[in-house]
């Protein structure tokens, strides 16, 4: 059968039709193109739905809350009679000229039509003409350049048709026939007359812009927030809100924030809460302003915040917070970290209170010990530098004396004169240098005795143990210090008990043999008074719990009677410098203490210490005669070695160890695998803890916790000792080390200041290690420990006992006067037992061991403070002639202002109940501004001052005394706030004895 | 059994491909082999049938008298072309969409990322180097690959099954490729990608990876573990282990090879210098799997061991 006869069911593979896959999948391919643009076009720009809502909640806000909130204020002072008085003043102005301003205007009307109609037409001629020339200038052949320029010329001949406008107002139109300087002519005239027109304008209206002027300045001073125009600007200008990125490029760090595409509210100038626009995205920035002195323009956001502020897809993308971006956004709690990356060579940044919690923590929690980290402890490095230096030196200078001699033997037997020349002179210049040698040396050497007074430990000298403190409590107290004295800065170590033997054992073998001077007991009642009264407060605390009073700088004294000797505590606290002697070490090398010396007389220091050393409980403790066994010691010595106990402590046979922990300088940049999580992580990742914070905060919460699981051997295991911090302070620290980076901004933009800023900045550093805030104010909210106790707090009297504010010393005090004071606060070499110039408080400004140079550095910050010169010279004073010193002793001692009432005048018998300074040494102590001011206004300078307040009132810019005018002020033309100034400043012993025989 | 441990790697954007490939790689072969082995049942039928043969080609299609024996590329296959095309676009378009690129954190030179992995198309060449060291891994062994491929054509004359699929004429190819590529070279993929983590380490499926894992494993030379200290000894006797085995597995190759008639006839018409070039090859692939083995299940690390070279 052939085949064509066949009839075959049809190929499927010629005939089978694939329309309908075709239409499905190009359908598909459709649909994911659509897909593609959504999601190019929205899903992957959020900001675009958070602009659009923006817009919407934020024109609302302004609308409904703002703007009549606004509108109220604003309506208040436009009701007020100074207000209606200046608008008046403008009415008046503006109504005064408006008749010839309204001519000034129809006429410029009418010139400024006709100007630029003169101009078209003469715009037309001069482009035709500008062509040609231009054919002129490139053309070669001159033949061709004649004919052109005879073009020109007839152009300039060509007589148009212009149709001009009047100037008469009336706004008809002339035909006028003009040529091409005609024309220009008309058009250069009118547009001199249009601008003698405008400035006769502007002077007419001078004095009504001056009044307006003067009317919107007091507003805008009267108007706390936006006036009603600039509100509806805001409104208008979210009318027109463009749904773009908004984006902050700083080209020379290649930084681009665009964090403002969905916190559009962050720097509007109204202030946005968290809650005014639905969404706290939305809020305006919490604290303004840092952004003031931080231009977001100039710092973009990521550069405090961190996060990625390129990414605009998502929060978590945007923030940062995910595991492939290094820089993710700081928590709340931890947002200070930004400003250590700038500010790291500070240790007190103002605004930033939980970074400098954070840096307070690092320094008086004792971390630097351990962890080196650059600029805490900076002295013993700069020691070591400079011990090298002047070794160095001083070998290189041996060397050149050496050779010095060599040359001046060589010259002596040389064979020439010229040679012999040369060896002298060779000789001649290693003198010189050895000479400029020997200032550089000086210059170190001076600089080495101020170091090694600076240089200090962390904790106490365990080389005085054995003189000091009961045997058998060592080890009680190395077991657990916080058992001992819950909130020790000594820290927990996980010591076995036998490690604790032979610790103790090395520690007490090793310590220090000495006699200690007997004293008989004082009164323990006295000694509690002084205690509490004197300053040890300030830095120490007594009472447990809530009875716990005082300052946490320095140790808990509750139970101090149970550990340390009557005998030691009376020498330590007359003079914290006096030691035990140390054959090893020279008085020069020894380090001075932390403590000061508040200038006890003998019996107060025998009654303080007879109180201390009442405070005990009935503890019993075990005996402890392992103690004096040799073969522990030897090894406790290498565990002393392995736990870092000489990072804190001076013990002997271990002054040159060095620290054992690891370098934290920059430990919020140290990789995150570097960071050791151990077994901890595999839950860290899960838990979404596997970061920076969330290890800094696990190890200081329980510095054991990598341990956890880990098979070691007790020695292996991890050393850092449980400091049992509050959560509180490990926010403060996590902030500090999350900020500890190696910042990748260029110079300019971290704080590292070289004028006078820098003296702030290095003077809080001995500030915070001397605990001065401790019962001064320096700062705006610094809350001295004085502040807390309720004798101080309760009873008005002691409130005035509290040590003085220091916010305006640099203004207030002369810095030579400051530098003596520092060094003596007694201000005197005989009778020590005293306060230079507060002697009715009966806290004592102690005297710190300070080098020369800290002396300098403090002095420098206060001045700096307060943008005062070092050093200061004083204007020259107009002498007082005599009736002027009439006036002022009268306004002295007048009833009105009785300043001798409060003030030290040095009659003893009145001095007792003094509770303010003495003003006798104000020439030599204060400043005349400062004091001129302290006169006026004493409350603006220091608040809650027992100085009264308004003891004069302006009188057309001059001040009077604002009580009963004495008679021989009553014609007095100048200032008498001035006047009592001058009389203080030029007080001398006769008219002392004058004034005090007035009284 | 860590099922976030397991989620983890296998969402990874990164490993979309090869979990896909687990299951493509498979699908595809049984899909081909069915083909194959469809047409190998068409030419058996035809080879009974003289009359049949005449008037039928070898489509798979079940055939019918009367249908054209050939058809035009244009429009038949280039339409079916066009569809692949337009899904295969599809696919890669939802692919882009929803899957990010990537993309980890700045490379950072003093800090290796842990495990650290190439692309996963050369993850075959980074599990080889587990196994050898790197110049025959990551040189000879890819070199050897190229130049083989090169050479199949000038190997493999064998006419036969150009142009349609089938497993009775291409035996020996088909087989070769199931081992060589799927086999082995997608195998060591998979374990590159699923199995190694931190420090290279062999996890199995749903294991943690955890980077604080410590595992003793001791790997020694062969020489060590029969108990020979000095060279050359050393060198000659791995040498002889080298040689035994290129001579064991050359002639269990060659058993391999003229197992058939068919594959005989195909022998037969090799030159000497193809079969020779054939068979290095074939016996230096098939020592990768040796070696694997003997590393992975006796703790094997050189089997031969030269001042020059260690294999």
């Amino acid at each position: 059968m052939p085949e064509s006869q066949v009839n075959p069911a049809p190929d499927p593979l010629a005939t089978k039709s694939y329309s309908v896959h075709l239409l499905v999948s190009t359908l598909l391919l459709m649909l994911t193109l659509v897909w593609a643009i959504y999601d190019e076009v929205e899903i992957m720009r959020p900001y675009k739905e958070y602009q659009a809502r923006f817009r919407g909640y934020y024109t609302g806000f302004l609308m409904q809350k703002v703007r009549p909130e606004q509108a109220a204020k604003e309506e208040a002072v436009r009701s007020s009679a100074e207000y209606r008085a200046l608008d008046a003043k403008v009415n008046e102005a503006e109504a005064a000229a408006a008749n010839r301003v309204r001519e000034i205007d129809t006429e410029s009307a009418g010139v400024t039509a006709r100007m630029t109609d003169a101009r078209g037409a003469f715009q037309i001629l001069r482009s035709e003409m500008d062509a040609l020339r231009y054919l002129v200038e490139v053309s070669h052949d001159d033949e061709e350049k004649d004919d052109l320029r005879a073009d020109i010329e007839d152009i300039r001949q060509r007589v148009v048709t212009a149709a001009l406008t009047k100037t008469d107002g009336s706004g008809e139109v002339e035909e006028v026939e003009m040529k091409f300087d005609q024309l220009e002519d008309e058009f250069l005239g009118m547009q001199t007359r249009r601008a003698e027109l405008q400035a006769e304008r502007l002077a007419v209206l001078g004095a009504a812009d001056a009044a307006r002027q003067e009317r919107d300045a007091f507003m805008s001073e009267q108007l706390v927030g936006l006036n009603s125009t600039q509100i509806d600007g805001l409104i208008t200008k979210m009318r027109d809100f463009p749904i773009d990125i908004k984006q902050i490029h700083l080209s020379d760090i290649d930084l681009v924030d665009r964090c403002e595409s969905c916190h559009l509210g962050i720097r509007e100038p109204v202030a946005i809460g968290r809650a005014d626009l639905r969404y706290p995205v939305f809020q305006s920035h919490p604290r303004p302003e840092l952004l003031k002195i931080h231009d977001p323009e100039a710092f973009g956001c990521s550069s405090c915040h961190n996060g990625n502020g390129r990414a605009t897809r998502s929060i978590t993308k945007g923030h940062g917070r995910h595991k492939f971006w290094l820089y993710p956004l700081y928590h709340r709690e931890n947002v200070e970290a930004g400003c250590q990356q700038c500010h790291a060579k500070e240790v007190v940044t103002p605004g930033a209170e939980v970074l400098n919690a954070g840096r307070s923590l690092f320094l008086n929690k004792g971390c630097w010990g351990c962890h080196r980290f650059e600029s805490y402890d900076a002295e013993s490095e700069e020691l070591t530098t400079v011990r090298q230096a002047i070794g160095n030196l001083a070998a290189t200078r041996a060397a050149n004396a050496k050779e010095q001699q060599v040359s001046l033997d060589l010259g002596d037997s040389a064979s020439d004169a010229a040679e012999s020349r040369r060896h002298y002179a060779r000789a001649e210049e290693l003198r010189l240098t050895n000479t400029t040698i020997d200032a550089e040396l000086h210059n170190l050497r001076e600089e080495d005795r101020n170091l090694a007074k600076e240089v200090k430990k962390f904790g106490p000298s365990l080389k005085e143990i054995k003189v000091k403190d009961r045997k058998e409590w060592i080890p009680v107290w190395l077991e657990n210090p916080h058992e001992f004295r819950p909130g020790s800065k000594m820290p927990v170590f996980r010591l076995s008990d036998d490690d604790i033997r032979k610790i103790s054992a090395y520690l007490w073998q090793n310590a220090l043999d000495g006699d200690l001077q007997q004293h008989p007991q004082g009164n323990a009642e006295n000694g509690k008074e002084l205690f509490e009264t004197r300053g040890c407060l300030g830095c120490h605390s007594i009472g447990e719990g809530g009875e716990r009073i005082g300052g946490n700088f320095a140790a808990n004294l509750s139970r101090v009677g149970e550990k340390t000797n009557y005998n030691y505590l009376v020498r330590w606290i007359r003079n914290p410098a006096e030691v035990t002697p140390d054959p090893n070490v020279p008085d020069a090398m020894r380090p001075r203490p932390v403590m000061p010396s508040l200038r006890l007389s003998l019996g107060e220091t025998r009654d303080i210490a007879t109180y201390l050393a009442g405070r005990k409980t009935d503890a019993v403790y075990a005996a402890a005669d392992y103690m004096d066994d040799t073969g522990l010691a030897a090894e406790g010595k290498e565990l002393i070695r392995h736990y870092g106990c000489a990072g804190c402590h001076e013990i002997s046979g271990l002054e040159t160890e060095g620290r054992i922990g690891t370098e934290l300088t920059l430990e919020g940049s140290k990789p995150l695998e570097r960071l050791d999580f151990a077994l901890k992580t595999h839950e860290a990742e899960t838990e979404g803890w596997y970061s920076h914070k969330g290890f800094f905060e696990a190890k200081l919460e329980n510095p054991e916790v990598f341990d956890e699981g880990k098979e070691k051997a007790h020695l292996e295991k991890l050393r850092m000792p449980d400091f049992n911090l509050s959560p509180d302070e490990i926010d403060a620290l996590t902030t500090f080390l999350l900020g500890a980076v190696d910042t990748a901004f260029p110079e300019q933009y971290r704080y590292e200041p070289e004028d006078e800023r820098a003296d702030v900045q290095e003077g809080w550093w001995i500030l915070a290690r001397h605990n001065c805030t401790g019962c001064h104010q320096i700062r705006p909210g610094n809350v001295s420990s004085f502040m807390t106790m309720p004798r101080y707090t309760d009873d008005p009297d002691w409130a005035e006992q509290l040590p003085p504010q220091l916010y305006t010393e640099g203004a207030r005090v002369q810095p030579e006067w400051l530098r003596g004071f520092l060094k003596n606060p007694a201000l005197s070499e005989t009778s020590l037992d005293r306060n230079g110039v507060r002697s009715y408080l009966h806290a004592r400004m102690p005297t710190f061991y300070f080098s020369d140079r800290q002396i300098s550095k403090i002095t420098k910050f206060f001045m700096a403070r307060d943008s005062q010169p070092i050093p200061y010279s004083p204007e020259p004073m107009e002498p007082l002639t005599a009736g002027e010193r009439a006036i002022g002793r009268q306004l002295f001692t007048s009833e009105a202002a009785p300043c001798l009432k409060c003030h030290i005048s040095g009659v003893p018998s009145r001095d007792v109940n003094a509770s303010a300074p003495n003003f006798l040494i104000a020439a030599e102590r204060l400043k005349p501004n400062w004091t001129f001011r302290w006169l006026l206004e004493p409350a603006a300078i220091a608040p809650g001052t027992a100085m009264p307040s308004e003891l004069f009132r302006d009188d057309n810019g001059r001040w009077v005394f604002n009580g009963e005018i004495p008679v021989a002020a009553r014609n007095y033309e100048k200032d008498q706030a001035e006047l009592l100034t001058r009389y203080m400043f030029q007080m001398d012993n006769a008219e002392l004895r004058r004034l005090q025989a007035l009284q | 059994m860590d099922w976030h441990q397991l989620w983890t790697i296998v969402s990874l954007p990164d490993n979309i491909p090869i979990v896909g490939m687990i299951f493509i790689l498979p699908f595809f072969t049984w899909y081909g082999l069915r083909q194959a082995f469809a047409n190998d049942r068409l030419i058996d039928r035809l080879e009974a049938d003289p009359d049949l043969a005449k008037t039928h080609h070898r489509k798979v299609e079940p055939f019918q008298k009367g249908w054209a024996r050939e058809l035009h590329v244009w429009p038949y296959l280039l339409r079916m072309e066009f569809l692949a095309a337009v899904i295969v676009t599809v696919i890669l378009m939802v692919w882009s969409i929803a899957l990010d690129a990537p993309l980890e954190e700045p490379a950072n030179p003093s800090l290796t990322m842990n495990p650290s992995k190439a692309p996963w198309y050369f993850l075959g060449l980074q599990e080889m180097l587990v196994y050898f060291d790197p110049w025959i891994a990551g040189v000879l062994m890819p070199t050897l690959i190229i130049i083989g491929l090169i050479v199949i054509p000038y190997i493999d004359e064998n006419p036969l099954g150009n142009g349609y699929y089938t497993f009775r004429q291409r035996k020996f190819a088909i087989w070769t490729f199931i081992f060589g590529f799927i086999i082995l070279w997608s195998t060591m993929i998979v374990i590159g990608t699923l199995i190694r983590g931190p420090g290279w380490m062999w996890f199995w499926p749903g294991m943690t990876w955890d980077h604080n894992r410590v595992i003793f494993e001791i790997n020694r030379d062969l020489h060590e573990i029969v108990g020979i200290t000095s060279q050359p000894w050393i060198g000659l006797f791995g040498g002889a282990v080298v040689g035994g085995f290129f001579a064991v597995s050359g002639y269990a190759c060659h058993r391999l090879i003229t197992a058939t008639a068919f594959s005989r006839k195909i022998l037969e018409r090799m030159t000497l210098a193809q079969y020779v070039i054939m068979q290095a090859l074939l016996i230096i692939m098939l020592s990768l799997p040796v070696k694997i083995a003997a590393r992975l299940l006796f703790r094997v690390k050189y089997v031969w061991v030269t001042p020059w070279f260690n294999i």
